[in-house]
């Protein structure tokens, strides 16, 4: 069954004022206002006409909703004002620089913070290895004083066995940190990355 | 009508019959009918778009006990109808040619 011919004058308005329900009140009812004289114009005996002509209430809606929606988005340059515009010029004059060195200096100081952080654990990797080294080296010259002073040795040799292990231990330890601190770092660029692409597309789609 | 009506040529329509004369919705609608294919109910909007850009402005006035809702056309509204004249008369030169043109054997 064809909808529109079931339809009446008052089904019709009432499913078109149900549609534009979401309208601010000036709007809705300067729209209402429109069909409903567009009815009265056509007059009673034209009903069924006027309904066919004018289209289904669904499309009705939906082309007013769509005109408001491109309404709120777009202004005319005719409605703004001079005085405006060459205010808003100069104060885009002085914001760009501004803007520009703060997202400059934002930059630096997250650069430098990562760098920090860089040779911080590089200096750790670093001192890790020497302290092994160190010790290891102690060990050696210890064992080989080991036949003309024993005790002497057996002591240096205790200690640089020692400094050794703890180099040992810390090495690795500082290895696993750096790779971490690579990984999360790469994970945030990444993210970073994702975020600056989904704003562009944005930008474009609009 | 095969050839389909686009929002210019529609803006330049309304405004053409109301530069004559301030006329009302319904009577614009049966107006246009001769050309657009389009429903009525599109007529709504456009004529809102037209008095936002301030080429129409509305006015009421009784008659026969009931409301109704002329548009006139401002003077804005006037320049604009006459350069999408000029637009309309390059168009319709440009048709003419292609369809027309050409020298026969």
């Amino acid at each position: 069954m064809n909808q529109k011919e079931t339809l009446s004058r008052e089904a019709y308005m009432k499913q078109l004022g149900r549609k534009l329900g979401k309208l601010p009140k000036e709007d809705y009812h300067t729209a209402m206002e429109y069909f409903r004289e567009y009815f009265e114009e056509a007059g009673p005996e034209n009903e069924r006409q006027a309904i066919a002509d004018l289209g289904t209430p669904e499309e009705a809606a939906h082309q007013i909703m769509e005109e408001m929606a491109l309404k709120k988005r777009d202004i005319p340059p005719k409605r703004q004002n001079g005085f405006l515009l060459v205010g808003k010029v100069i104060l885009g004059i002085f914001v760009v620089p501004i803007a520009a060195l703060l997202i400059l200096s934002g930059v630096i100081t997250a650069a430098a913070l990562a760098g920090s952080v860089v040779i911080v654990l590089a200096a750790l990797v670093l001192s890790a290895a020497a302290v092994v080294l160190a010790g290891g080296i102690c060990t050696i010259f210890s064992g080989l004083m080991l036949f003309r002073s024993p005790a002497n040795a057996a002591a240096t040799m205790g200690l640089s066995l020692l400094i050794t292990g703890i180099g040992l231990l810390i090495y690795p330890g500082s290895i696993y940190l750096t790779r971490e601190a690579v990984r999360i770092s790469a994970r945030g660029m990444r993210w970073i990355g994702k975020k600056v692409r989904r704003e562009k597309r944005n930008e474009e789609n609009r | 009508m095969i050839f389909t009506l686009n929002a210019p040529l529609l803006d330049f329509l309304i405004l053409s019959v109301i530069e004559k004369g301030d006329a009302y919705g319904y009577q614009i609608s049966q107006l246009l009918k001769k050309v657009s294919n389009a429903k009525d109910s599109t007529l709504y909007p456009v004529l809102r778009r037209l008095q936002e850009n301030g080429w129409v402005q509305v006015y009421d006035q009784p008659y026969q006990g009931r409301n109704r809702r002329y548009y006139h056309i401002t003077e804005s509204g006037r320049l604009h109808q006459r350069e999408l004249q000029r637009e309309w008369k390059e168009f319709e030169e440009a048709i003419e040619e292609i369809v027309n043109g050409g020298k026969k054997p």
